[in-house]
C-alpha cells in the first residue's frame, strides 16, 4: 500500500460521508449513522494497510497527519450529531475532511519508510493521535464560534453547551497530548520541557483554551469575546501544528522538525 | 477604578504593575539567576511561597484584595498576560546569550518570571481554598490547579539541581569523568564501560540525482530508465579491475556498502556500481546520461545503542544497553544515548552519553499525572451535560 492507492479510498470514503451528509439532513439517522461509519472504516482500513507496509505508525509527516485529522473530523462529526442531533455538523466534517483529503491527493509529500531512532517509542502514537483527535474537535469548536459571530451575533443555550463540550473535550485530550509529549521528552531527551519553539506554542494554545474555560465561568454572557477567543485559540493552534516550520524564530531551532524533513 | 467590586480591568493593572516591577528588577538588578536557587535556597523559598499563600489564605477574608486574588477576575488576565508572554517568547529567538536584549533569554526575564509567578501563586490559592471546604465534587478542581501549581513550582525551583552532564567513553577504557555545559569537569560518581557500540541503518536506497544541481529528482519513471538490482554488499570495497571498478566484500572498519546496478532506457543499457561512501571510501555516483546520475544516499540509523557495564560508587555492576528513548536508570542518573562518532558510522568505537539527575522529578511528575487525572475528570466529569433536542 502506497500513496498512489489513496485515491481508491478517499474517494468512496468521502462519497460515504457526504452520503450520510445528505441524509442528516432529510433526517434519517440511522443511514447517516451507517454511512459516515463505512466511510470511516474505508479511510481507517488505508490507514491501516499505510501502518503495515510503511512498518511504522504513519505519523510522521505532515501528509499522514493530515490523513489522521481527515479521519478525525467524521469521527468528531458523528460524536456531535449524536449528542446535538445538530443537521448541519455532518456536513461540515465531511467538506473539511474532504478539504484535507485534497490536498494530500494534490500535493503528497516524499513519504519514506524510515522513521528516526528518536521517534522510535510506544509515545508516539498516542501522542500525535490525541493531538490530532484534539485538533479535530477544537477546529469544530471554531467553525462553531464562526457561525454564531458572523452569522447570528448571538446564540441559543444549546450552542453554547455544544461549543463548551467540543472545547472541554479538545482541551482534556490537548492536555493528554502535552503530557505525554512532556513524559515522553523525558526518555528521549532528557528532560520534560525544554522550550523547544514547538513546546513553547503548544503551551501557548493551551493557555488559550484554559483562558476560554475561565472566562465561560467567570462571563457566562460574554459570547461575542468567548468566539473571539476561541478563534484565536485556533489561530495559535495552526501556528503550533505547523506554522512554526515558517516563524522565523523557530526555524533551525526545533528539534520537532521530523515532518518538514 | 479600584471600585469594589474589583474586576478584570484590576486585574490587567496589577498585571501591568508587575510587567513595571519585572522591567525595573530587569534594569536594576539583570536577570533572573536560576543557579542561585540551588539546594537548599530553593526549599527556602518553596517554604516561604507556601506560607505566602497560608498568610494570604488567613488574610482574605479580612483584606479584600487578597480575597479577590481567588477570583476568575483575577485569575484571568494572569494567564492572558502569561499567553502574551509566551507569544513574545515563541516569536524570539530563544538563545543563552546575544539575540533580542531580554527577549531573547525570555526564562530569566523577571516581568515573565513575574507574571508566571502571579499565576501559579492564585492556582495555589484557590487550590488551598477548595481543599479547606473540601467535598467529593471538588476532586476534579483540585487535580487541575494543584497539578498546575505542582508542576510549575517544582519544575522552576529544582531547575537549579539538575545535574546535566556528558561523558565520552571509548570502548574498552572505563570512564569516570563528565563535562558539564561549561566543559568544566565532574565525577558524577560511576564509571561506564563501553563493550560494543552498534549502528543499524536501514535498507540502502538508489536515488535519481540531477547532475547539474546535485539534487535528488522525484520521478515515477525514474524519468524512462528501468533500474535493476543486481547485487547488493553491505560491507564493501572498491576494487580496480581491467573493465572498472567494481566492489567486493570486505568486513573491515571503513567499508561501505555497495550495489550493481543495471538501468536501461530503450536501447542504451549502463551497468555499473554505485555506493554510499565511508569515512574511507569517496561516495560512488553512476552516470546515466547528459542529465542524470544514479546515486546511493548515507544510509539513515535505524537504531543506535551502546552495550555497557555501569560501576558505581557502592561497588554495584549493572550490565545493559542504552538506545535512544531507552535510557538506564543507575544510582540516581538516567543514562541516555546521546551521540557517537558520526565521522566513523557504524564503525564507531566511541559513544556519547547524557547523564542527566533530577531530584526533584517525582514532584513534577505527581504534578503532571494530577493534569492527567484532570484532563479525565474535564472528559467525563467537567464538561457540561449535552442538551438534546429535536430538530
Amino acid at each position: 500500500m502506497n500513496w498512489t492507492h489513496f485515491i481508491y479510498f478517499a474517494l468512496p470514503a468521502c462519497l460515504c460521508w457526504a452520503a450520510g451528509a445528505y441524509y442528516a439532513w432529510k433526517g434519517k439517522r440511522i443511514h447517516a449513522f451507517a454511512l459516515t461509519a463505512s466511510g470511516l472504516a474505508i479511510f481507517f482500513s488505508y490507514i491501516a494497510g499505510m501502518w503495515i507496509s510503511l512498518e511504522r505508525p504513519p505519523l510522521r509527516t505532515m501528509g499522514e497527519t493530515r490523513l489522521w485529522y481527515s479521519f478525525f473530523l467524521p469521527v468528531a462529526g458523528i460524536i456531535v450529531y449524536w449528542r446535538w442531533r445538530y443537521k448541519w455538523i455532518l456536513s461540515f466534517s465531511t467538506l473539511m475532511a474532504f478539504v484535507f483529503t485534497c490536498v494530500n491527493l494534490f500535493k503528497p509529500e516524499i513519504h519514506s519508510k524510515s522513521l528516526m531512532p528518536a521517534l522510535q517509542s510506544p509515545w508516539f502514537a498516542p501522542h500525535v493521535i490525541v493531538y490530532m483527535f484534539s485538533y479535530a474537535l477544537l477546529g469544530a469548536a471554531t467553525v462553531m464560534a464562526l457561525y454564531i459571530l458572523l452569522k447570528k451575533g448571538t446564540a441559543t443555550e444549546k450552542e453554547t453547551n455544544l461549543t463548551d463540550n467540543l472545547v472541554y473535550t479538545g482541551t482534556a485530550f490537548l492536555t493528554f497530548g502535552m503530557l505525554f509529549g512532556a513524559l515522553w521528552a523525558k526518555e528521549a531527551w532528557g528532560h520534560y520541557w525544554a522550550w523547544d519553539p514547538k513546546e513553547t506554542w503548544a503551551a501557548i494554545t493551551w493557555l488559550c483554551y484554559i483562558i476560554y474555560l475561565h472566562y465561560r465561568k467567570a462571563s457566562p454572557h460574554g459570547i461575542r469575546t468567548s468566539c473571539i477567543l476561541l478563534i484565536w485559540a485556533f489561530i495559535c493552534l495552526q501556528i503550533c501544528w505547523w506554522g512554526i516550520n515558517y516563524l522565523p524564530s523557530a526555524k533551525g531551532n526545533s528539534i520537532h522538525t521530523y515532518n518538514v524533513k | 477604578m479600584w471600585k469594589k467590586p474589583w474586576r478584570y480591568r484590576e486585574g490587567f493593572l496589577i498585571g501591568g504593575g508587575l510587567l513595571a516591577i519585572g522591567t525595573i528588577l530587569q534594569c536594576t538588578t539583570g536577570a533572573v539567576e536560576w543557579e542561585l536557587f540551588a539546594w537548599p535556597v530553593n526549599l527556602i523559598v518553596l517554604l516561604l511561597f507556601m506560607l505566602a499563600i497560608a498568610i494570604i489564605y488567613a488574610m482574605h477574608k479580612k483584606v479584600y484584595a487578597l480575597g479577590w486574588m481567588m477570583q476568575y477576575h483575577a485569575a484571568i488576565p494572569a494567564l492572558i498576560y502569561a499567553m502574551a508572554l509566551t507569544i513574545v517568547m515563541g516569536l524570539t529567538v530563544q538563545t543563552s546569550d546575544g539575540g533580542i536584549p531580554w527577549l531573547s533569554q525570555m526564562l530569566s526575564f523577571w516581568p515573565f518570571v513575574l507574571i508566571y509567578t502571579w499565576m501559579t501563586l492564585i492556582a495555589g490559592l484557590v487550590t488551598i481554598r477548595r481543599a479547606a471546604n473540601f467535598k467529593m465534587k471538588e476532586i476534579p478542581f483540585l487535580l487541575n490547579h494543584l497539578g498546575v501549581f505542582m508542576a510549575i513550582t517544582f519544575a522552576t525551583l529544582g531547575y537549579a539541581d539538575m545535574h546535566k552532564l556528558k561523558m565520552t567513553v571509548k570502548t574498552g577504557t572505563p570512564e569516570w569523568r563528565a563535562t558539564d555545559d561549561n566543559n568544566a569537569i565532574h565525577e558524577p560518581g560511576l564509571a561506564i564501560e563501553l563493550h560494543k557500540f552498534i549502528l543499524e541503518e536501514y535498507p540502502p536506497k538508489v536515488v535519481l540525482v540531477d547532475n547539474e544541481t546535485g539534487k535528488v529528482v522525484h520521478s515515477k519513471d525514474n524519468e524512462g530508465w528501468d533500474i535493476e538490482i543486481l547485487s547488493e554488499l553491505h560491507d564493501a570495497a572498491p576494487v580496480n579491475s581491467e573493465d572498472g571498478q567494481r566492489y567486493e566484500h570486505w568486513h573491515s572498519p571503513g567499508s561501505t556498502c555497495a550495489m550493481e546496478i543495471r538501468a536501461r532506457r530503450g536501447n542504451i543499457e549502463k551497468k555499473g556500481w554505485i555506493s554510499s561512501g565511508s569515512f574511507v571510501f569517496p561516495h560512488t555516483p553512476m552516470n546515466l546520461d547528459e542529465r542524470y546520475s544514479l546515486a546511493m544516499p548515507e544510509r539513515e540509523p535505524k537504531r543506535y545503542a551502546s552495550e555497557i557495564t555501569v560501576y558505581t560508587q557502592k561497588g554495584e555492576t549493572i550490565k545493559g544497553t542504552v538506545e535512544v528513548n531507552k535510557p538506564l536508570k543507575v544510582d540516581g542518573w538516567k543514562i541516555y544515548q546521546y551521540s557517537y562518532d558520526s565521522r566513523l558510522g557504524k564503525w564507531s568505537t566511541t559513544s556519547i552519553f547524557e547523564l542527566v539527575k533530577d531530584p526533584w522529578l517525582p514532584f513534577v511528575y505527581a504534578g503532571i499525572y494530577m493534569m492527567l487525572a484532570g484532563a479525565l475528570c474535564l472528559l467525563f466529569v467537567m464538561a457540561p451535560k449535552p442538551i438534546k433536542t429535536e430538530n
